[in-house]
């Protein structure tokens, strides 16, 4: 189980605030890791650490490392742009960017070159991989703000694939999405780590559970545990994972 | 990085553009004062034109400067007139109704409708009412040029006023009268007063709606029926004489006019800010 | 209640303002309307009041020159500025040029003559004249033999900063109102602050920015004083930016003293206001169905 990024000795403050302190973990490769706990604990804020979206925060310090592949994110050298290739987002409500369906997934590969025929294959490969194109094959060219919540989202998920990151980070993808939805993008996820690395934040670990393979565990910024879904559910080390995750009736 | 040289290409040509706008009003400024300062004496304040003022003589531009003050204060006082129960009767009586949109899509119109437009309409109710060009026909011009510029700065404020306050003020039984002038005014004065000084400022600056309706003269206006002198007129005519001496002057009184005229939208800009605090989204 | 009817009547006074100054305009001007055919009014060459000659052509002409030439100088000028205020400069510079540039927006008229022709008609006559001269002789409306100042150049360069402070203002509240949701999409992707804003921002805040440039042109079009000072007023139609042109606010500013020493004058002047509103007027309808449809049109 090789780890393809790790966070070592992280901290965050938002205006000499600290909200994450001294956050060490692994993120193996091509599995699916949950990050889980109470609402405001920091889950979102690490999330952020990891492709370097927090620096869009005002008034967010970050002290420490992450690496992926081995070297430091936030070294000196570092092609922010090509970081956010590499390590892309989700977010909670998707948003799909004012042009046509077409166009929002098309906007990355353009972005570096791709156009004509390769990039209309391009889209349809990741419009498959959401799990949409047959929703959406007749009606590229609308506008993609007319798709319902849910098919947004998987919109979104074309589109972040289509950069061809290494890691995906989704940041509560179904929080916003009715059950049926969900259950869509949870699919989609689980067949994502064949060829992905996938980070997922939630704040129901029911879902944690059902999705992920290794579990990372915060509380009020703090690593409490983590470690296997197995472990963390069956046989949790600490007493405030016992407390949360036997609190949520698992 | 072909990507990233793009990038820094475009913030610099964004950064000069900014430079060349900030430049330029400070360039405005600067040539003003510059000029205006060293001619800026207190009789200029204080004395009106004496006879040969304007073929270098002595005296000054009082005339002009209280004549603006009373035009500007009058037609201020009467944009408010209309403007204000404009405003308000849009929120609370008009609120969603369509109509509502159709007086602000002719409100909108007017607020483009140039200065000299409202000066031209200004001389044709001045003849139609069988007025001549005084402080009176001037004050009427004026208010109606002040009207749009006045009635958009207060909706704007008046808009921000949230429902919910005036949901409970008529809960509390009150009419919409009430509502209107308890709760909504009160709420939005800062901002209201904000939009009077703007239309002031305004008002006083504009040459074109004053230059067939107010006249002009070299005395004081002592009632509304006397041709009344204004700044920007005084200036125009002092520049277009051939004399130095009075155009040195000319720059002298274009530095009044324009203090005055920062100093009103200074203020408004303060009290502006200190009610956009207020706003939530 | 008296008092809500009271209001009632302000508010009505108001709304139906632009109507009373249409109407009462071209009543004044039906004199003259009645006696010569209309097209020969807006589309005659020559204006000779004393020979009963009212062309307007020349001015109508000379109005579209300086309120394009300030539009050329001023559009790309505000919206690069908006955008670095918006997205690039530091809260602190920001809060220093704003007020700076809103304080514009306060100058008198006159005031910014007296700086036209203290400033910008010598450039023109000393810098930028000979320059054409020399190197432009062959560029159409570029080319001039010779320049005094007095120019349409010199009329929309005062123009253009006159409405800087209202387009820049509207365009900068447009940008900041557009959600950072779509911004950090963008940069998520791997896009850069450039990308991000030309492709997303300016996209979906397309409509706001063609209203800002509609409120900047609606005020150049009907500036009166400061383009009088410098523009130069000759009744003919300018064939280079360096020529004089008579622009239609300026004409009426300029000849209200001989209102009632020639039969017709005063029609034709105030007709002559009536055409300019007409312009005002239809330009703000043409801005207004260019922003709905920049509104509905795409992907809002």
């Amino acid at each position: 189980m090789k780890a393809h990024m790790t966070v070592q000795r992280l901290n965050l403050a938002y205006n000499n605030c600290p909200a994450l302190k001294d956050i060490n973990v692994e993120i193996p490769e091509k599995q699916v890791t949950a990050i889980i706990g109470p609402s405001g604990c920091g889950k979102s804020s690490l999330l952020r650490c990891l492709n370097r979206m927090i620096e869009l925060a005002p008034g967010a310090r970050v002290d420490g490392r992450v690496t992926l592949d081995g070297e430091d994110i936030y070294g000196s050298n570092v092609d922010i742009m090509d970081l956010r290739k590499r390590v892309g987002l989700i977010c909670q409500r998707p948003v799909p960017l004012p042009m046509s369906i077409f166009e929002n997934v098309a906007f990355g590969p353009r972005l570096y070159g791709a156009h004509g025929h390769t990039l209309k294959q391009t889209v349809e490969s990741n419009l498959r991989k959401a799990g949409i194109w047959d929703e959406v094959k007749d009606r590229l060219k609308e506008s993609a703000s007319r798709l319902s919540v849910g098919q947004q989202q998987r919109l979104c998920l074309a589109r972040g694939l289509a950069v061809k990151p290494e890691v995906l980070l989704f940041d509560e993808p179904t929080s916003s999405l009715d059950p049926v939805s969900a259950r869509h993008i949870e699919e989609q996820i689980a067949k994502l780590k064949r060829d992905f690395t996938v980070v997922i934040v939630t704040h129901d670990p029911h879902q944690a559970r059902r999705v992920a393979d290794s579990v990372v565990f915060l509380y009020l910024g703090e690593l409490v545990e983590y470690g296997s879904t197995a472990q963390i559910f069956d046989s949790p080390q600490e007493n405030w994972t016992r407390m949360y995750v036997g609190g949520a009736g698992i | 990085m072909k990507r990233r040289i793009t990038e820094y290409i475009f913030v610099a040509i964004a950064a000069t553009a900014t430079a060349v706008v900030a430049a330029s009003l400070i360039a405005i400024l600067w040539s003003v004062a510059a000029k205006g300062l060293p001619s800026l004496k207190w009789s200029m304040l204080t004395q009106v034109p004496k006879g040969g003022y304007y073929l270098g003589g002595g005296g000054g531009i009082a005339n002009a400067i209280v004549g603006s003050i009373y035009l500007g204060l009058g037609a201020t006082a009467l944009a408010l007139l209309v403007s204000l129960p404009t405003c308000l009767y849009l929120r609370v009586y008009l609120g969603r109704n369509p109509l509502a949109a159709l007086v602000r899509l002719s409100l909108e119109v007017l607020w483009g409708v140039p200065s000299i437009v409202f000066g031209a309409f200004g001389f044709t109710i001045m003849v139609f009412l069988g007025l001549r060009a005084s402080l009176l026909a001037g004050i009427i011009t004026v208010a109606l040029f002040e009207l749009p510029i006045m009635i958009r700065a207060m909706d704007e404020v008046v808009k921000m006023v949230p429902a919910e306050l005036e949901e409970a003020a008529h809960a509390l039984g009150a009419t919409r009268f009430e509502t209107a002038t308890r709760v909504v005014l009160r709420q939005a004065l800062p901002g209201l007063v904000t939009g009077l000084l703007l239309a002031f400022g305004r008002g006083i600056g504009d040459a074109a709606s004053v230059l067939f309706t107010a006249g002009f003269t070299d005395n004081i206006p002592h009632s509304l029926s006397d041709p009344a002198a204004t700044l920007p007129l005084s200036i125009f005519f002092q520049l277009g004489t051939p004399f130095e001496e009075v155009h040195r002057r000319a720059y002298a009184s274009a530095l009044i006019l324009t203090i005055l005229v920062l100093l009103a939208s200074a203020l408004a800009r303060i009290l502006a800010a200190r009610f956009a605090k207020h706003t939530w989204r | 209640m008296l008092a809500g009817q009271a209001m009632l009547a302000a508010t009505t006074f108001s709304a139906g303002l632009v109507v009373a100054i249409a109407a009462g305009l071209y009543l004044r001007a039906r004199p003259l309307i009645l006696r010569q055919p209309v097209l020969k009014l807006l589309l005659g060459e020559s204006w000779i009041p004393s020979q009963g000659q009212f062309g307007l052509k020349p001015f109508i002409i000379g109005t579209v020159w300086v309120t394009a030439i300030a539009v050329v100088i001023a559009v790309p000028l505000c919206l690069l500025t908006a955008v670095f205020l918006a997205e690039y400069a530091p809260p602190r510079l920001r809060a220093v040029a704003k007020p700076l540039i809103d304080l514009l927006a306060g100058i008198p008229s006159v005031v910014y003559g007296v700086w036209g022709v203290l400033v910008v008609v010598p450039f023109v006559a000393d810098k930028l004249g000979p320059f054409a001269v020399a190197h432009f002789k062959s560029i159409p409306y570029l080319s001039t033999e010779y320049s005094a100042g007095y120019s349409v150049l010199a009329g929309g360069i005062v123009l253009a900063i006159m409405v800087f402070p209202v387009i820049i203002s509207v365009s900068d509240e447009v940008l900041r109102a557009v959600p950072s949701e779509f911004r950090e999409a963008a940069l998520a992707l791997g896009a850069t602050r450039f990308e991000t804003i030309c492709k997303v921002v300016i996209r979906r805040a397309r409509a706001g920015l063609v209203a800002a440039v509609a409120l900047g042109v609606s005020r150049a079009l009907g500036e009166t004083m400061a383009v009088l000072m410098v523009a130069g007023n000759v009744a003919t139609a300018p064939k280079s930016v360096f020529d004089a042109g008579y622009p239609l606010p300026a004409l009426i500013a300029n000849n209200y003293g001989e209102v009632m020493s020639i039969p017709m004058y005063d029609s034709a002047l105030l007709g002559s206001a009536f055409v300019l509103l007409i312009m005002v007027l239809v330009f703000n309808l043409i801005a207004r169905a260019v922003f709905l449809r920049a509104l509905h049109g795409e992907h809002i």
